[in-house]
Formats: structure tokens, C-alpha cells, sequence
């Protein structure tokens, strides 16, 4: 798809935080700022910006303002959430291989927690669109919803509770090999069980933490990237999409055929198919994990294992664990790490595949599958080392 | 799953700010005088909820709302332990029901006395309260409602 001509080579983080203290235009610029050094390139140069949100950050062209960029011509401001991760890592591969921009800012930043939280706690709800008819019973948030979804795959399927703790308590030792890492307990099986239920099926431990901070990721066309400080990471594939109705919101669920499969197998289906590429390609899996639910779900979408079994895969020993047979958010995730709507994955797989990860890095990685997304919608990278 | 929850909330509803649009008044004026209205195309006969312009089979713009007749089933459900809401005192259960004429709804969930085990498939009834704006009651099984919490009954397994 993009093949040599797109790639990533610089990644700038904020910290993580539960009050930042700062606005999410002088948290994106911070990460902008610190992306641009990584690369090495000449901030002003910069002539793209593509910003994702859920209503809740800054605009594409603020963030032009601030870093006083010379010819930003290329400003995209895209109305989504974890869905687009890895889609707007897309949008920037798109740009810059045909010309628009030659090197373009992806930026996620926002007051996850101190500000607007996405799992509404505490807040004033309006509820419009399909929450009308949730909010008016009650289901008013995000793992509210989820939890809906995984009851019904719970009586269907039956998976062993363990199948969650294993996700939580495995993504949890990863993040402990994580400076940037909010989460940073260790957890143990038991530790998972005590946690309180908070929406039944979900415990807390089920649920990732919001958080306040920002991230850049520089896209830039290939002819650029080879003049750069690190080795490049190539964007090979990304794809968008999911069920054929994907909802007239975020919040459109009833109308679905069936809440055990999610976005993850046909958009999997239509990256296979026109990259030829299979899930055993892959190193690493950064998988998109607002909740432990979401992770079961993608999995069998991305074809790790089939419907209904992923339970049983997360279990073994050696998965999802660093230096195990098929690591897993080796960052530890949205669970672990913190909530910066699933650009997070695209970079840790970024720095794992630069083998920048210290004592959390998979030994030669080479290629890493990102997944963004949980429900009806989302998007998948593969990241392949220049 | 075992049910295993003590006496829960009964809060009348959510009383923070709902929307109404031109597809969802005709749904909220049939609870009103205690129907639950969906779209049913008049061409190809599907039916919709949650509403929207156009038909999702066939594409016409020729859809009505009619009065859903049939005995719903569990579709799924939670049990809300940590409110979000102080309109929403917690704990309280939501129940998500499907009709045979293939739409879901959402209602807050009653379980009753006799019931010591919820599973997807079971029939339930429904009732409509009186909210600040009305809403769906799903019942499932008879008697008083939900005073389960002895303390020999399993915690849930999820």
C-alpha cells in the first residue's frame, strides 16, 4: 500500500498524568515539539497536522499557530475516537505519498481525566442521538455499554473469568517495564478479583484509567525519512472500517447483528487480502484495550484464534507477555500505560520496532500490528522496520 | 449468571438533559400513553429501532411507527455497582430485551423473587413507568421484586 514511501520517524510524548495542569493546545505542542527533535527535523519545516478527538482537545490549526509553521497546508481536524488511530496515521501516509504535505503531525492530546471523562463520571450528561433512549435507563457510559456487549458473550461463550485477570494482570507487568506507565502496581490474579465490580460483568481492573497528556507521531514521505535521525518505521498497511452498519454514533449498538464480533475481522479480512500478509507475520501486537473485553473480541478478529476462544489464548502461559511466544501491549495498554486513545499502541510499536524499549523490547521485531477501536468501527497498522 | 445482588435501586430515571429529534419523538409519545413504537417499513416490512430516516433493508424513506406485540427476551444485561450519576443511584440493573420482531430495547431491569438464575433467551414482561420522561421496565420471573441477598448464593463468576 504505502511500502517504503510513508513512514514514521519521530514520536514525542507529554507525560502522562491525572492533572496536567495545562491546556490540550499546550500539551499538543509540547508533544509536537518533542516529536520534531526525535526525528530531527526542522519544526518549522513541518507543513501537515492531523488532530483526533472526541470534542474533548485543540484544533489542527492552533496547533500550525503555536508551532509557528511556515506553509501549514495540510490541517485535518477528525471527529473520532480510538477507532482512528490507526486510521489517522492513514490519513498522514495519504498526504504525504501524494503529495500534500511532506511531512505531517499526529497528534492526540487531551484532559482525559481532569477534564471531559470519557467514562462520564461526575459530569453533566446531554444525551442525544442513540444515548436518548440509554441514558434514559441508565446506561450512560462507556464501559456501561461494553460490559452489555461482553454479558452477552459471557452466557454465550462461557469464558473463564481468568481469561479478563490474565489480560489486566499481564498488560499490568508489562507497564511495570514502562517509565511512561501510570499503572505501575504489580497486580496479581488475586489482586484482579478483589477489584471492586463497576459495572457487572466489569470489574475495575477491567477498565482503563483516563488520563491527561498528549502524543506526536511525524509522518514523513519516504525520500525524507532515510536523511533522519532513527531508522525508519514503515506505515506497509492501514486499514479503516468495520461491521457493514457502523451506527449513526458511537452510542448506535442495538440495531447490531450480534455483540461477539467487533470491527477487528473485517477490516483484518481486507488488510490480509490486499497485503497478503497473515496474522503470523507479526512480532508484536499492540491491541487497541479501553477495556479487558475489547482486547477478547479483537483477537478473534484479527484471526489470533476463533470465535469464542480467545479466552482460552490469553491463558497461556507464554502469551502476551515480553519474551513469550506472541507479546501483547508490551506497553500495557490503555489499562496500564494510560488513555491517550489508542495513538499510544502506534508508538510503542514504533519504538519497539526502532528496539528502543530497554528492558521491555522484543528481541528483533520487525513487524508489529496495531489495532484502534473496540466497537463497530476501528482501524489496524502494520509497521514493518526500514 | 447466578443472581446474587441484594435489594437494588429503583431509580425512577435519568433526569439530566435528553434530546428529542423528529425520529425519536414518535418512540417517546408511544411510551407515553404506554406503547413502544418502532419504524416498520411499509415496503419490505423490516422493522428499525433505534429510528432512522430510511429503511436499513431497503432504502425507502416509507417507514411508520407501529406498536411492537410480541413477548420479548433477554437479550443481555448489567448491573450497574458504581454510579455515574446522582440521578442514577447505584446498584441498579439494565437489561437490553430483543423482539421476534428482531429489534432490541433497552430497560431497567426488575428481577423478581423466584428468579435465582438470569440467562439470555428467557421471556420477560414489560411494563412502562412514569419518569420524568417514561421508560421500559423489564421484568423477568414473578413475585416480589429482587430481595436476593442471602448470603450462600454465589458471587458472580465475571
Amino acid at each position: 500500500m504505502f511500502g517504503p514511501k510513508a513512514s514514521i520517524s519521530g514520536v514525542g510524548y507529554t507525560p502522562l498524568t491525572r492533572a496536567s495542569g495545562k491546556t490540550p493546545l499546550q500539551l499538543a505542542v509540547e508533544a509536537s515539539r518533542a516529536a520534531a527533535e526525535d526525528a530531527g527535523i526542522e519544526l518549522a519545516s513541518i507543513d501537515g497536522v492531523v488532530i483526533y478527538g472526541l470534542h474533548d482537545s485543540t484544533t489542527a490549526a492552533a496547533i500550525a499557530t503555536e508551532l509557528r509553521l511556515l506553509n501549514p497546508r495540510w490541517t485535518v481536524d477528525l471527529v473520532g475516537g480510538g477507532h482512528a488511530a490507526c486510521a489517522v496515521i492513514g490519513h498522514a501516509a495519504a498526504a504525504v505519498t501524494t503529495g500534500l504535505a511532506s511531512s505531517v503531525l499526529v497528534v492526540r492530546a487531551a484532559n482525559g481525566r481532569s477534564g471531559r471523562r470519557l467514562g462520564g463520571v461526575g459530569e453533566e450528561v446531554r444525551a442525544g442521538g442513540s444515548s436518548q433512549y440509554l441514558a434514559n435507563v441508565g446506561l450512560l457510559t462507556y464501559p456501561q455499554q461494553m460490559a452489555m456487549w461482553a454479558r452477552r458473550y459471557i452466557e454465550q461463550f462461557n469464558p473463564a473469568p481468568e481469561a479478563y485477570a490474565n489480560i489486566a494482570v499481564k498488560s499490568r507487568a508489562n507497564a511495570i517495564k514502562n517509565p511512561r506507565a501510570i499503572m505501575r502496581t504489580p497486580m496479581t490474579m488475586d489482586d484482579y478479583f478483589a477489584s471492586p465490580m463497576v459495572a457487572d460483568p466489569f470489574r475495575l481492573f477491567d477498565i482503563c484509567p483516563e488520563s491527561d497528556g498528549a502524543l506526536a507521531l511525524l509522518v514523513t514521505g519516504g525520500d525524507r525519512a532515510a536523511d533522519l535521525r532513527h531508522v525508519p518505521v514503515l506505515i506497509e498497511y492501514v486499514e479503516h472500517g468495520g461491521l457493514s452498519r457502523p451506527g449513526a454514533d458511537l452510542e448506535d449498538f442495538l440495531g447490531l447483528e450480534d455483540l461477539s464480533r467487533n470491527f477487528a475481522g473485517p477490516v483484518a479480512r481486507q488488510m490480509y487480502d490486499r497485503s497478503g500478509l497473515s496474522i503470523n507475520d507479526f512480532d508484536l501486537l499492540e491491541i487497541y484495550d479501553c477495556f479487558t473485553h475489547t482486547v477478547l473480541l479483537t483477537l478473534e478478529g484479527i484471526g489470533v484464534a476463533p470465535l469464542g476462544q480467545a479466552a482460552e489464548w490469553v491463558c497461556e502461559p507464554d502469551t502476551m507477555t515480553l519474551g513469550g511466544s506472541m507479546p501483547v501491549n508490551t506497553h500495557g495498554g490503555l489499562l496500564s500505560e494510560g488513555y491517550l486513545m489508542g495513538l499510544s499502541h502506534v508508538a510503542e510499536a514504533v519504538l519497539q520496532l526502532r528496539g528502543q524499549c530497554g528492558e521491555r523490547q522484543v528481541p528483533n521485531a520487525q513487524r508489529a500490528l496495531v489495532t484502534a477501536g473496540a466497537m463497530m468501527q476501528g482501524s489496524l497498522a502494520a509497521l514493518v522496520k526500514g | 449468571m447466578e443472581w446474587s445482588y441484594g435489594k437494588l435501586e429503583t431509580p425512577s430515571n435519568f433526569v439530566g438533559e435528553l434530546e428529542t429529534d423528529p425520529d425519536s419523538a414518535p418512540f417517546w409519545e408511544g411510551l407515553a400513553v404506554g406503547e413502544i413504537r418502532v419504524q416498520h417499513c411499509n415496503l419490505c416490512g423490516t422493522y428499525r429501532f433505534p429510528p432512522g430516516p430510511f429503511c436499513l433493508n431497503c432504502g425507502s424513506g416509507r417507514q411508520v411507527y407501529v406498536a411492537l406485540n410480541s413477548t420479548p427476551r433477554l437479550f443481555s444485561w448489567i448491573v450497574v455497582n458504581r454510579s455515574t450519576h446522582e440521578d442514577m443511584p447505584a446498584p441498579y440493573a439494565v437489561a437490553v430485551v430483543e423482539y421476534e420482531e428482531g429489534v432490541r430495547l433497552p430497560g431497567a431491569l426488575r428481577v423478581h423473587a423466584d428468579v435465582r438464575k438470569l440467562d439470555i433467551g428467557m421471556p420477560v414482561k414489560i411494563t412502562i413507568e412514569t419518569g420524568r420522561r417514561p421508560f421500559i421496565a423489564v421484568h423477568v420471573g414473578e413475585g416480589e421484586e429482587c430481595n436476593l441477598s442471602s448470603a450462600d448464593r454465589q458471587y458472580p463468576r465475571m
